[in-house]
């Protein structure tokens, strides 16, 4: 029995003027399935709407076709109105023959919106209803580390009423570098009591995480402590592992005892006990590192503290000061005021011990001369670091670091506190953050996400719309490998097979798992091969004269919208199939639409660094090398087959792509 | 007629050998030019086999050749080409026409040569194939079969001081020290001190065993990179390369030379070890002008 | 598992040159699993089959099914309908299935799609590495669990060979490790260096009499 197919027609108030309606809606009748076809000129109004209930129950429509404006507006909406009329809302493929069609090109485009709406049926035609269900989420949350962020991050989850786990692996809390907290005004000690004396907050101290499995609302953590293992869940985790400094300095000045880092200056400056007060201070910081607000922020503050306390000379050796912080500019007049001396010198000094006393010697910019001074105590420049557990927790967590060790990927998606999988965060030093007015805010972030996740115990989520086929999978481990968000584990099935399980609460519905399985065992309902397949065969002959663009939802379709509104024409022979990701186009779909007949396929993704899906882009450009390179070797270089890399707000981009193929197309001869 | 190798190893304080590297063809002529030039020079002349893969004329020819010649051959073995039984048999025809010295070696993979599709034999290594010579040279075949006419080889390895990891290798040379050798010639060496930790090694494992240095001359600071890069167990070290850098144009093989000759007076006068093996292929006319350079003609 | 690559294009195209009709052949099991010959790659190859043939004015039509196993009879037994439509039959499974699909279907010509290359392990998505050779008289015991076989490319029983490069690195393939250091290295950590000091006498070639054959003891 042929599925019943509503499909409904909208010339958005008339705005759509160069589509012969009524041609279409003969021509859309005509196909096998469909039912009704109704235009309107406002089906997202509450009457459009109304009536497009009304239709769908009296003719016992099954799935539903809307063309009109782009989904990226209004699928939302349409669903809704899908579910009111008593369907599953993914019994809905949008057509859109606005942004994409009648604002694209120029003159008549009645052949081009015949052309989406049969690509629309047909896809259609296979969706299958997708479940949403409210699933239990664990509410406690895991802190890892004990410094600043860890303290204030778990002190806030409490204040919002979830239950947090600090894990330390030192004996104490609070150990880390304390060298900013009279600047910023925190006193680290009271707020360890409040975090000690609070109920929500269980302290581990002289703990370490071994392993963790599962995912978002349902992670499970061995801890080992004291000897002893413990098992617990997470609903989430915060990564907060600080940081940790090097002396910027040849290995055999590193040790000594009136060379130091600015913890240890710190703490002489704490001493109450100090035998001698030094008399001459040297401070070196952005000779290594450009980034350097922290330790600008760090060296102010303690030369300012020292001159206070001791009145000892200081001389600060510097490479340029930034001062882009709150209160930095005034803090640095103030050192200048109260005398400390800045030297300008744009190689790093050379240090040398000799007496006691320690020698720098570097050509200030602005003496044009070599300045040597010995000093009792130098406050060296420090590379900052990776915290020592910081790969390891990594591979534990199956998360990716960015290019200097620290968290996260350098997916600009990811920022400030988010990590590639769901449930997974990071605050603070062990993201390379020093600034700790940034932390607090950045903390603010976490708690928020954390909330939002799991305040209500419970995460509303679709089930199995991507899903692995235990018959047809062969366990290759490939998918749970390849999904850049973790979400994919081994599960044994009623059977006792192994096969893959996806999770629904971790997954991204990305489809680089569904793209890459080679024993196409996985489903990914809307997006599948054969849904694919579907609307490249809807075009029939036609193809021959078309260009097929499979365009990632985040970048390439918004683009191409945003093209058709700023009415950036580009070469009607265009067809978009929308993708959740350039990384769900497979080699498969690039061939299968050249095999039936596409003049050109092109695949556009997100820019380079800025895959919503961490790799889905570079793992496409492979896949077009390759079928470039196939194409090569049968001789049929005349179709081409490219990738675009572009971002959702670059329509010019979009359309420059576009005209690049066309004009490989002609030149080619073909 | 040239003294036994096997009595010049046991008697002589400083022993020489070269090697002469067969052409690809039937042509023996200068072969035989080589022979003639060297066979009074040395102590023992070697003949590779089928070297750096590329198929030649066969070690056994020129070895009768030498033989023929009046020269000392020493026969060099690789596992590469042949069986058990073909190198059982071939050790067996050897030694009826007078070689009774032999050189153990594994050989170089067939990558590296010219027939780089041919099937890599390696039936045995050269650990395995020393065994077989002591097998041999008890009377009994591989398979425990009496020989009717037994043989009677000197046998002798090669090693490589400037392995990189030098343990593995160490553990090789062990086995074929305990195995029973009665010579080692070594790889390019261009370090004193390498060389010296290596003989200190061997001697503490086996006093006996004579311990040639190989010489091999470097003729041009690119040669030396890239040999640096490109031949396995071989190091030769940036003060070579700069000296060989600083060498007027076209003096690039006068220096080698020199260079080797200082090497090989260095290892005499400080007692380094027993002795030289000097390889300088499709060069083995210059190889009298280095003995006479170091003081040993 | 067993590890296959796909043959060149050029190869497969002379092989089906004299035929219209073609059955593509995957196997569910090893080939799936190393991306060179399961459903995916079947649906693949067939359309660059179709293309390819397009190209040259000489039209292809191709099936595609896959079997579980196309090493097994039964299972081999389940497409002979669609073997029956087609001219030839193109395997994409390793050898074993391509001979036991040309045995089931002896009418008709089974040209082989993969070179079968190795038993051997993925040492990271996409990349797989020979791991054993199948010789029959397994050596593992005594190198740590590093087969010396088919991981040294001499298949050296007293290894090294001097041919080792700076780093441990073979001397054939500056990319790959000397399997030899890699064995001292494993001994060496479980404290077993003695299993590499031992002499190991020349190998039994003949473990496995090519065509190897080998019956289960029980029923």
């Amino acid at each position: 029995m042929e599925t019943k197919i509503g499909v409904f027609l909208c010339n958005c108030g008339g705005a759509i003027k160069n589509i012969d309606f009524d041609a279409v809606v003969k021509n859309v009748a005509e196909f096998p399935g469909v039912t009704c076809v109704n235009l309107s000129s406002n089906l997202c109004l509450e009457e459009g709407k109304e009536k497009m209930i009304s239709c769908i129950k009296g003719e016992n429509i099954e799935k539903v076709v809307v063309a009109a404006c782009s989904p990226e507006f209004q699928e939302h909406i349409f669903r809704e109105v899908l579910e009111k009329a008593g369907l599953n809302g993914h019994l809905l493929s949008m057509a859109n023959i606005r942004e994409q069609c009648s604002w694209a090109h120029d003159g008549d485009v009645t052949v081009k919106a015949v052309e989406l709406v049969k690509m629309a049926i047909n896809r259609v035609r296979l969706l299958q209803p997708v479940e949403k269900k409210e699933l239990p989420v664990n509410r406690e949350v895991l802190v890892v580390g004990g410094g600043f962020s860890a303290i204030n991050t778990a002190l806030q989850l409490s204040r919002v009423g979830l239950r947090t786990t600090i894990l330390e692996k030192e004996t104490a809390l609070g150990d880390g570098p304390r060298e900013l907290e009279s600047f910023y005004g925190f006193d680290t000690g009271s707020v360890i009591s409040a975090v000690e004396g609070d109920e929500n907050i269980e302290v581990l101290t002289s703990a370490q995480m071994m392993t963790v499995e599962g995912k978002i609302g349902d992670f499970s953590v061995r801890i080992r402590k004291n000897g002893e293992e413990i098992l617990r869940k997470y609903g989430a985790i915060v990564l907060a592992t600080g940081y940790q400094t090097e002396l910027a300095l040849d290995s055999e000045l590193k040790s000594g005892l009136n060379i130091m880092s600015q913890e240890q200056f710190c703490r002489m400056l704490g001493n109450s006990s100090l035998e001698t007060e030094p008399k001459s201070i040297g401070f070196m910081f952005d000779f290594s590192d450009e980034n350097s607000r922290f330790p600008t922020l760090a060296t102010l503050n303690n030369a300012l503290t020292a001159k206070k306390k001791w009145g000892s000379e200081i001389y600060i050796f510097y490479k340029s000061v930034k001062v882009d912080s709150e209160g930095m500019e005034k803090l640095y007049q103030e050192a200048r005021d109260c005398g400390v001396v800045f030297l300008k010198s744009e190689v790093p000094p050379r240090i040398t011990v000799e007496d006691g006393l320690v020698n720098i010697k570097a050509k200030d910019v602005f003496l044009g001369e070599d300045i040597i001074l010995a000093c009792d105590v130098l406050v060296a420049e420090e590379l900052y670091l990776p915290a020592e557990e910081t790969g390891n927790l990594s591979s534990l967590l199956n998360i990716r670091r960015d290019s200097g060790g620290f968290y996260q990927d350098e997916n600009v998606h990811l920022y400030p506190v988010g990590s590639e999988r769901k449930g997974i965060f990071f605050i603070g030093g062990c993201r390379g953050d020093l600034d700790l007015g940034r932390v607090l805010t950045d903390i603010s972030s976490v708690v928020m996400n954390v909330y939002e996740l799991l305040s209500s115990g419970k995460i509303m989520v679709e089930i199995e719309r991507v899903k692995a086929d235990p018959q047809k999978c062969v366990a290759c481990l490939t998918c749970i490998r390849v999904c850049p968000h973790g979400a994919i584990q081994l599960v044994r099935v009623d059977s006792g097979k192994e096969v893959a399980g996806i999770s629904d609460l971790a997954c991204y519905a990305c489809g680089i798992c569904a793209a890459i399985c080679p024993a196409k065992a996985i489903k990914f309902q809307g997006y599948g091969d054969d849904e694919i397949l579907a609307q490249i065969e809807a075009l029939g002959e036609s193809l021959h004269g078309r260009n097929v663009a499979f365009c990632c939802e985040h970048s390439a379709y918004p683009a191409a919208d945003l093209a058709g509104k700023l009415s950036l024409h580009y070469p009607e022979n265009l067809r978009i199939i929308q993708v959740p990701c350039a990384g769900q186009v497979d080699v498969f779909h690039i061939l299968k639409a050249l095999e039936k007949g596409a003049a050109a396929v092109l695949v556009l993704g997100c820019e380079d660094g800025a895959c919503h899906h961490i790799t889905g882009n570079t793992r496409a450009k492979e896949r077009v090398k390759y079928c470039d390179m196939l194409l090569k070797e049968v001789k049929e270089e005349s179709r081409p087959v490219a990738m675009f890399n572009l971002s959702p707000n670059a329509p010019h981009k979009f359309v420059r792509a576009v005209n690049e193929i066309t004009k490989r197309i002609e030149e080619s001869g073909r | 007629m040239a003294k036994p190798f096997r009595e010049i190893l046991k008697t002589k304080d400083f022993v020489v050998t070269a090697e002469a590297g067969p052409v690809k063809g039937s042509n023996v002529s200068k072969a035989i030019e080589h022979i003639e030039l060297l066979k009074d020079k040395v102590d023992g002349l070697n003949v590779t086999d089928n070297q750096s893969s590329v198929m030649r004329y066969p070690s056994l020819g020129v070895c009768l050749l030498i033989k023929e010649h009046g020269g000392e051959p020493v026969l060099q073995v690789t596992c590469r080409d042949r069986n058990r039984l073909a190198i059982q048999a071939d050790l067996l025809f050897a030694y009826s026409r007078g070689i009774s010295n032999i050189l153990c070696l594994t050989g170089d993979s067939i990558d590296v040569g010219d027939h780089k599709e041919a099937k890599q034999v390696f039936d045995l290594d050269s650990v395995q194939l020393i065994h077989l010579v002591h097998t041999m040279n008890s009377g009994k075949d591989m398979a425990g079969n009496e020989l009717d006419g037994g043989i009677d080889f000197c046998i002798g390895t090669t090693a490589t001081p400037s392995a990189d990891p030098l343990e593995p290798q160490l553990i090789k040379v062990e086995k074929k020290l305990k195995a029973g050798v009665s010579f080692i010639q070594t790889q390019a060496v261009y370090e004193l001190d390498e060389l010296k930790r290596f003989t200190e090694f061997v001697r503490n494992i086996d006093g006996k065993v004579k311990i040639l240095a190989g010489i091999v001359p470097v003729i041009g600071a690119k040669m030396a990179a890239y040999m640096n890069e490109n031949v396995p167990g071989v190091f030769i070290p940036q003060h070579l390369i700069d000296e060989l850098a600083q060498a007027p144009k076209g003096t690039g093989v006068a220096k080698g030379i020199e260079i080797a000759a200082r090497m090989i007076k260095q290892i005499k006068e400080e007692k380094v070890c027993d002795g030289v093996h000097i390889m300088f292929i499709g060069r083995e006319e210059k190889v009298p002008e280095i003995l006479e350079a170091a003081g040993l003609s | 598992m067993i590890i296959a690559e796909r043959k060149p294009m050029e190869e497969i195209m002379r092989m089906l040159a004299p035929y219209k009709k073609v059955l593509v052949a995957g196997c569910g099991t090893c080939v799936t699993v190393c991306w060179v010959g399961g459903e995916k790659e079947v649906a693949i190859l067939a359309s660059e089959l179709k293309l390819a043939r397009s190209a040259e004015g000489n039209e292809i039509v191709t099936l595609e099914a896959t079997v579980e196993r196309q090493c097994e009879r039964e299972m081999v037994a389940e497409i002979k309908d669609k073997v029956a439509e087609v001219e030839a039959v193109l395997s994409l499974a390793c050898g074993s299935g391509v001979q036991t699909m040309a045995e089931m279907f002896e009418d008709k010509p089974v040209f082989p799609a993969v070179n079968t290359t190795f038993i051997g392990m993925p040492e990271k998505e996409g990349l797989w590495v020979e791991m054993c050779g199948a010789c029959g008289d397994c050596f593992l015991d005594r190198t740590g669990g590093i087969c010396p076989v088919v991981r040294c490319a001499k298949g050296l029983l007293n290894g090294p060979c001097g041919g080792t490069r700076k780093g441990g690195k073979c001397e054939i393939d500056p990319e790959k490790d000397c399997a030899w250091v890699l064995i001292y290295r494993r001994l060496e950590k479980q404290g077993r260096l003695d299993l590499m000091r031992n002499y190991y006498p020349p190998k039994n070639y003949r473990a496995v009499k090519r065509p190897g054959k080998v019956q289960a003891a029980k029923a």
